[in-house]
């Protein structure tokens, strides 16, 4: 491995763990390790990571969170007494702690909706990032484009360099074409489809939502594992200076995969090593 | 049932676009993390800088890529 590389892998095993590995600390010597790792454990446990998730019930918010940071559930809080609303604490390896704010989407009743918006307008400042979660064939609402624009938006539009992040879920349900359930993957005709499909609604989208950047429109299946670390990079590029906070570790697609794909990928990972 | 030929050279490609995809965190995590460092302890990020001053121009163009 190279200089650069080293260091960068160095780097980002501190932004992990919070501990500078080896590498990094013979590159920079003791004093210099340590001072990272106090200003890491101090900037982690004083402002832990915050990701807003919002979306209707149904559409997979709960699977996004377990398989997109396979953190530990410790717990939650409702807020402002509805349930449909939680603040969700996780543990982190390495320590410290992640918030997700769990958030319905609009559209549940003029009631609910008054109070769920009154919780966006709170909390949504407070977000590193903001995911919302929509199904891959489900149609955007008037109400959430005006969320989006009237809401969302204008909340992440206070210089600290964050972007809203949406995510279509369950594009394994999409056709033509089927699951290749050796791989865990699209074959290749759902493959193509579910490009052709999403790359259309992400243009859509990004015409309807003023400010949402057709880049930050990531399809995936939580349930299936498919694409989640592009959606993982994407929430990382658009969570501004906190990113680093953010875990990566989402779980492993291959995990779902025959006995027979298991064995050639560790094996190709002992490789890699 | 046993893979394919062409679902092996399917898994194949599945495996190069992981890499890429864990370098791609790793790069976005770590520029992060230094330009969170120079607003929050601009003297640590300058002695680092100053550190590793032989790559850092490498260092800057990855981040670009």
């Amino acid at each position: 491995m190279d200089k650069k590389t080293t260091f960068l892998k160095g780097l980002f095993e501190l932004a992990q763990s919070g501990h500078a590995p080896d590498s990094l600390r013979r590159a920079l010597g003791s004093e210099t390790a340590d001072r990272l790792e106090r200003l890491v454990s101090q900037e982690r446990a004083t402002n832990p990571p915050r990701v807003v998730v919002i979306g209707k019930a149904g559409v997979g918010k709960t699977t996004t969170i377990n398989n997109l940071f396979s953190a530990e559930f410790r717990v939650s809080h409702a807020l402002r007494g509805t349930s449909a609303a939680q603040l969700k604490e996780f543990g982190l390896r390495g320590g410290g702690v992640l918030h997700i704010v769990d958030m319905p989407g609009l559209g549940e009743g003029l009631v609910e909706d008054k109070i769920f918006e009154e919780i966006y307008r709170e909390e949504l400042p407070k977000a590193d990032v903001i995911l919302y979660v929509l199904e891959a064939d489900e149609r955007l609402l008037g109400e959430d484009q005006r969320i989006f624009n009237e809401v969302i938006l204008p909340a992440l539009a206070d210089g600290k360099g964050r972007s809203l992040v949406v995510g279509l879920n369950k594009v394994d349900l999409l056709g033509p074409g089927s699951w290749d359930t050796a791989l865990n993957y699209p074959d290749e005709e759902l493959e193509k489809a579910i490009h052709g499909r999403c790359t259309d609604i992400a243009r859509k989208l990004a015409s309807q939502v003023r400010g949402l950047e057709a880049k930050n429109i990531n399809y995936y299946s939580a349930e299936l594992r498919y694409r989640l670390d592009e959606l993982q990079i994407t929430l990382i590029k658009a969570a501004g200076k906190a990113a680093w906070k953010l875990p990566v570790q989402t779980k492993d697609p291959f995990e779902l995969a025959s006995p027979e794909v298991q064995e050639i990928v560790r094996e190709w990972r002992e490789a890699q090593e | 049932m046993a893979l394919t030929a062409a679902q092996k050279q399917r898994l194949e490609t599945l495996l190069s676009k992981k890499s890429k995809t864990a370098v791609d965190a790793i790069l976005a995590t770590a520029k992060a993390f230094l330009d969170w460092l120079q607003g929050a302890a601009k003297d640590l990020w300058s002695a680092l800088k100053d550190i590793v001053k032989d790559i850092w121009n490498e260092i800057v163009s990855a981040f670009k890529k």
